[in-house]
């Protein structure tokens, strides 16, 4: 018979953690924490309190239960004197704030380096000077919201990925502009299947693009400007054309690309695998 | 701490083998070495489950840290079931990871897991494809259990028929044989 029966063990303590009893250790202390009764009734003071190390996990806040009945165990702390309390206050507080603080400097850094970035494309779009004098004479709340706002622009509108729109006209009405197929004579044949569409914006690599792409324009703008409109007086006006200019050679280019690399995935052949001829000949169709 | 670990292993060990469900052959425990650490578990399929007639073989790994921790279960014998892997043998039982409470014991333990086998929990499955079918085709689930229970874990179909010690000895000589 197993001798773990209530009955039999109502007179004799036997700890639910190490399974020892009056006879294996007469010196350890016991207690009854909770409201088991018969075998698990009894449990080692320390055993116990290593169960409860345990499940609080290095957290001495954590309120722990016993597994079986789920009574909350009743857990008393020694009388400590007042400057204890007042740092153990401290502490709670400083912990719970430190994350807030933290995201608040991280969040403040992003935004002043978006006001400094701002004010650095003011003054390379308009001129060191003039831009500079507007800023002087502008007001300061306008700058500090208006300044963050030229990064935010920026990578909105690059976001903006007008090229496959028109791409996606292109391929609809390809067949009604002649002119156009004059040029990419490619485009007329129909593909033999329209290869998977990868996911524009989807992985961090192309966040990361986005990013890059949309701080750098301005800087592009103005040696586009400088190239090719020298003779335009305005900073601001040769800027604006340079920029123009380089997004519409941009996309031109992009178009074409994508467009070829679109046909290229669409007219490929998988060979059939023939044991007899080198595998150098199979990888080019 | 090792030492609770050994001293509390040794008493319930000694629990175990006085147990009833030994002496019906439900459960069994064996030492592996000497050291408390390993040790190879038995359990008899439930009756009136796909498993009834097999004998399912588990390794049993106590930590430093037992009994404050669980003890690492798997299956030995492969078994077809949607809460064990069929591949590797591993268990998804509440009780062997978070459930996990200081009074239980390798006794407990080794009846869980035989409750385990005749109440799946296809909601909460180790192995998805065994849940699958168990959800979808209980049928077919039951045939591939039986079929595996028979191949893997020594079921034949005198032992079904019979509880008799004896032929169950005569089954263990034959499949030793066989194999």
């Amino acid at each position: 018979m197993s001798f773990s029966r209530p009955q039999d063990v109502d007179d004799r303590r036997q700890c639910w953690v190490c399974f020892a009893s009056d006879e294996d250790d007469s010196e350890a202390s016991w207690v009854r924490p909770c409201r088991c009764r018969g075998s698990a009734k009894w449990v080692h003071q320390n055993c116990l309190q290593r169960w409860i190390d345990e499940k609080q996990r290095g957290n001495s806040t954590t309120k722990v239960s016993c597994p079986q009945c789920n009574t909350e165990y009743i857990i008393i702390f020694p009388k400590l004197g007042p400057l204890f309390y007042i740092l153990e206050l401290a502490d709670r507080i400083i912990n719970r704030m430190c994350p807030f603080v933290a995201g608040g400097i991280f969040l403040g850094s992003v935004y002043w380096t978006a006001v400094t970035y701002g004010a650095v494309t003011i003054m390379q779009v308009l001129g060191h000077k003039e831009g500079l004098n507007m800023m002087e004479r502008a007001d300061p709340l306008f700058l500090l919201i208006g300044l963050p706002t030229i990064s935010v622009f920026l990578i909105l509108g690059k976001m903006v990925r007008w090229e496959d729109y028109i791409l996606r006209l292109w391929r609809k009405h390809s067949s009604k502009l002649p002119l156009l197929n004059y040029f990419f004579p490619d485009g007329v044949t129909r593909p033999s299947r329209i290869p998977a569409d990868t996911i524009p914006l989807s992985d961090p690599i192309s966040a990361t693009r986005v990013l890059c792409g949309a701080l750098i324009l301005p800087t592009v703008a103005t040696i586009f400007g400088k190239l090719l409109f020298g003779s335009v007086q305005s900073n601001l006006q040769r800027t604006l054309l340079g920029g123009v200019a380089f997004i519409t050679i941009k996309g031109v280019l992009k178009i074409y690309y994508k467009q070829q690399q679109f046909l290229r995935q669409a007219n490929r052949v998988i060979h059939d695998y023939k044991e007899e001829t080198q595998p150098q000949q199979q990888l080019q169709p | 701490m090792a030492n609770i670990a050994e001293a509390r292993i040794k008493r319930e060990f000694k629990e175990v083998v006085k147990s009833e469900e030994v002496a019906k052959c439900h459960i069994k425990v064996e030492l592996v070495n000497d050291t408390f650490t390993e040790l190879r578990g038995e359990i008899a399929g439930p009756p009136d489950t796909p498993y009834e007639g097999g004998n399912f073989i588990l390794e049993i790994k106590i930590p430093d840290t037992y009994p404050f921790n669980p003890p690492k279960v798997k299956f030995v014998t492969k078994i077809w079931h949607p809460n064990i892997s069929s591949v590797t043998g591993a268990i998804c039982l509440d009780i062997l990871k978070d459930q996990w409470a200081a009074a239980m014991t390798l006794r407990t333990v080794l009846l869980s897991l035989q409750a385990l086998l005749a109440a799946a929990e296809p909601d909460d499955p180790q192995d998805a494809v065994v849940a699958k079918q168990y959800k979808e085709n209980p049928k077919i689930f039951q045939d591939t259990a039986k079929h595996w229970t028979h191949i893997f874990a020594g079921d034949s179909k005198v032992a079904m028929i019979t509880h008799m010690l004896e032929l169950k000895q005569i089954k263990k000589i034959a499949i030793s044989h066989h194999s």
